[in-house]
Parts: C-alpha cells; structure tokens; sequence
C-alpha cells in the first residue's frame, strides 16, 4: 500500500497532480523524498555539496519526464534510479576523480557532522572509528555503494536493488562481502573476532 | 514503503542484514555491553572484543547521516520554473558533443572526396600522371624504321629525336622492367591506377623491318655477316583499354 502523506494524499495521486502542471503537489513529492535521494546521493559521492547538487538535479529531471513515468515501479523507486546514475555520472567526472586523488578520503570524502551524537556513539572508540571510515572508503565502490545504501535505513533492499539496477540477492551479497571484508581487514589491527 | 528505521544507538539497532527481509544470518548483536567502551587495548596489546558488525553499521550510517538543505523544495520548484521559461528546442549537453563530432565528420568527409576530383590545373588528376607524365602528342612518331644501332642485335633503337623509341611501358627492357616492377609491385598502388588511369591513347602499330645488318671489313679482322632477323610485328592497342602494363598476360607472370 501506497504511504499516506501527512496531507493525506499518496504518492501517486500527487504525481497525477504534477502531470496536471499542480507544482505544489510536485513540491510536496520533493519534501517527502529529498532525505532518501539526498542520502543515496551522499553514499555515491560523499560530499554534501554535490549530493545536494544532484538532488536538486533528480529532482527536476523527474519533473521534466513525468509523463514517462510508468507505475510498474514506486515514484520513490523511479526517482532513486534517476538520482543515483545522476550521481554516478557525477562521480566518473574527472573532477571528483581529482578530489579523491588529491585529499586523503577519510577526511573529505564523507564529511560527518560530529554534533549531535547519541551516548551511545560518542562511545564507540575514536581510533576504530577511524579504521572503519578508511576501510569503508578503501571498499570497492559496488560493495561500498551497497553497504552505506543498506546502512543509512532510508530504503528497503527492494528499493536500493532497483535503484542499483540489479537483484536483491546481489545486493545482500554485496552488503555481506563488504562486511565480511572490513572485518577481515580490522581483525589484522587487532579488531574484533571474525 | 520503508522497512527500516534510523536508529542511531547502534546497541539497540540490529546490525542489518539478518533484520530485514535479506534472508542472511542476522549480526550477532552486541556482544559486550556498552562494546564501544570495551574497544581499548588490553594489557596484552590485543583490543578486546567488540560487535563489529554493529560498529560497521553504526559507522556506515554516520557516513551518510545528513539531512539535505531545508530549502530545497524551493531550489527544485525554482529550477522547474526556469525550465519552462527555457524559449525554443534545447538539447541537452551531451547532444551537443555528438553535433558537434558529426558536423567536423562531415566536413572531413567532404574535403576528403573532392580532394582527386581537384587536379593541379583544375582537370582530373591521376596517380599515374603524377608518376609518369604521358608524352605529348607532339612526341608521338609515325611508323618508323628502326634504325641500325651499331649493329648489336637487341639493342635499344633510338628514335630520330635522340628518345627511345619504345616508352618504357610500351616495352620495358630488363634495366627498366625491374625499375617499373619496384614501382608496381605494391598491389594498392596498382589498384589506385587501374582505379584512376583514364584510357590510353591509341597506340600506332610498329613495324620493324627486315634487318641485315651489313659485313664490316677491317683490315686485319674479318667479321662475318649477321643472319637474318625476322619481322617483329606489334600490333595496335585499343584507344579504349585501361591496360596500363601489357596485354599479354603471360608477360604478366
């Protein structure tokens, strides 16, 4: 079943609102999906700027193929897929290419708010902390990609499978060879039973 | 609809897998309590053992734990706006690279096919003609008489005007065969003359006559005279052939 929106109106009702030309129901689209898209743009390119940038960018091009849009998919579906080759174009660009080269990723890539940490993690370790954004960032990009895509709990593997274009048994195989890789790599500094 | 929650304690979430609809083992769960306190060095060295699988997923979720700009509702709706109000066909920007590829194509293309149909002299230019200029007309000979040349028997007859009576791909001696034959033995270069070389022009027949070469008296040497050389008939070649080399294929081997 479709979700219900705080107005009370599903999701499909406001894409044929939007078709219509309605922007505010297009408008509310936007506010109840832009967390999903921004997250998944997020784990792709790591950088809030550009995870911002090609948000907006699906976003609009959504918008502007919305009669294209066919309902054998959710619109959350459809508009994860149009975000995530955005940002995976925008990742093969050779200045993304130049960031990664030129600063160490564990700092820039993912820049982390440090406020607003529950008890709970600001009693996770700083130093196994900082192993695992290393070994995160040093995974290859298609099981990191699913890894930080199951972690951030936006979306079901239903969703991520179809935004990654494969199958979900991919997917969960993807996000336990991630695993079991960085676990591999942390018990040689010492970290953990594996 | 989403089936997972955000749960920033990673104490209390379940590490993932096993939590969802993956089918996989679910994590082992905390092992330790409080296991982000236990992660220090012992005294021998070895960290103690923590939840692994919880601090990855806790430390994977931080890695995209940011919530995107308030305002972009309205950056989004601004940009739809400005659209629309876009006048005309726009192509995206990736079409314009393709334009672009295709319109320098096209213009190589066509630089490229009328480049031999543009002689020196604004006539059609062969490969052959730049190689060998045919002779002019006024070079041509009517049928004539081989002149005796010293007597030896094979030897190059000259034509009145001081040149060889026989071009050398009319009837390439040996020296000038093997010459010719380094030029041509490259199978393109023959096919782009045979592909370009425009008809030859008729060709007059030759006739060489009887020769008899006269006995040579010096003192003290007697040279016995030659015998007879039969007639050597050539015949005409055709105005129309584009044979550039013989017409006798068995020379051709």
């Amino acid at each position: 079943m479709e979700p219900v929106s705080i107005e009370g109106v599903s999701d499909p009702e406001l894409v044929e609102r939007a078709r219509r030309g309605d922007d505010a129901a297009f408008g509310t689209l936007v506010d109840r999906h832009r967390s999903s898209v921004f997250r998944a743009a997020l784990a792709a390119l790591g950088s809030p700027e550009d995870a911002e940038e090609v948000a907006q960018e699906a976003f609009v091009a959504a918008h502007r193929y919305l009669r294209d849009f066919r309902e054998d998919a959710s619109f959350k579906t459809w508009l994860l897929a149009i975000a995530w080759r955005k940002a995976l174009t925008r990742r093969r660009n050779l200045k993304a290419l130049l960031r990664r080269f030129v600063q160490p990723p564990e700092d820039t890539e993912w820049q982390v708010a440090d406020s607003g940490q529950s008890q709970e993690q600001s009693l996770l370790d700083d130093e196994l902390r900082g192993h695992l954004r290393r070994q995160i960032a040093m995974l290859a990009p298609k099981l990191r990609d699913a890894l930080l895509l199951a972690s951030a709990g936006d979306n079901s593997y239903t969703d991520i499978a179809g935004m990654l274009g494969i199958p979900v048994g991919t997917l969960k195989w993807r996000v336990s060879e991630a695993r079991r890789q960085l676990k591999a790599r942390l018990a040689e500094v010492g970290y953990g039973h594996v | 609809m989403s089936d997972t929650r955000r749960n920033p304690g990673f104490g209390i979430r379940d590490s993932g897998l096993g939590s969802r609809d993956s089918g996989l083992p679910p994590s082992p769960g905390p092992q330790v309590p409080g296991f982000g306190v236990a992660s220090g060095i012992q005294d021998s060295g070895e960290h103690t053992p923590i939840d692994i699988d919880a601090a990855i997923d806790v430390v994977a979720r931080e890695m995209t734990d940011l919530e995107p700009s308030a305002a972009m509702r309205a950056r989004v709706l601004e940009r739809i706006e400005q659209d629309r109000q876009r006048p005309g066909f726009a192509l995206p920007r990736w079409a314009w690279a393709g334009v672009a590829a295709t319109m320098v194509l096209a213009v190589a293309t066509g630089l490229w096919l009328t480049r031999p149909l543009a002689g020196p002299n604004g006539l059609e230019g062969t490969v052959a003609e730049r190689r060998a200029p045919a002779p002019k007309s006024s070079d041509r000979t009517p049928p004539r008489q081989v002149a005796q040349a010293g007597g030896e028997p094979g030897a190059t007859a000259a034509s009145p005007a001081g040149r060889p009576a026989f071009s050398a791909r009319a009837q390439p001696g040996p020296a000038t065969r093997g010459a010719q034959s380094a030029v041509e033995t490259s199978a393109g270069a023959v096919a782009e003359d045979d592909a370009l070389v425009p008809a030859l022009a008729a060709i007059e027949p030759l006739r060489f006559s009887v020769v008899e070469p006269a006995g040579l008296h010096i003192p003290g040497v007697e040279v016995a005279p030659l015998d007879a050389l039969p007639t050597i008939d050539i015949p005409a070649l055709n105005p129309g052939s584009t044979d550039i080399r013989s017409a006798d294929p068995k020379k051709e081997k």
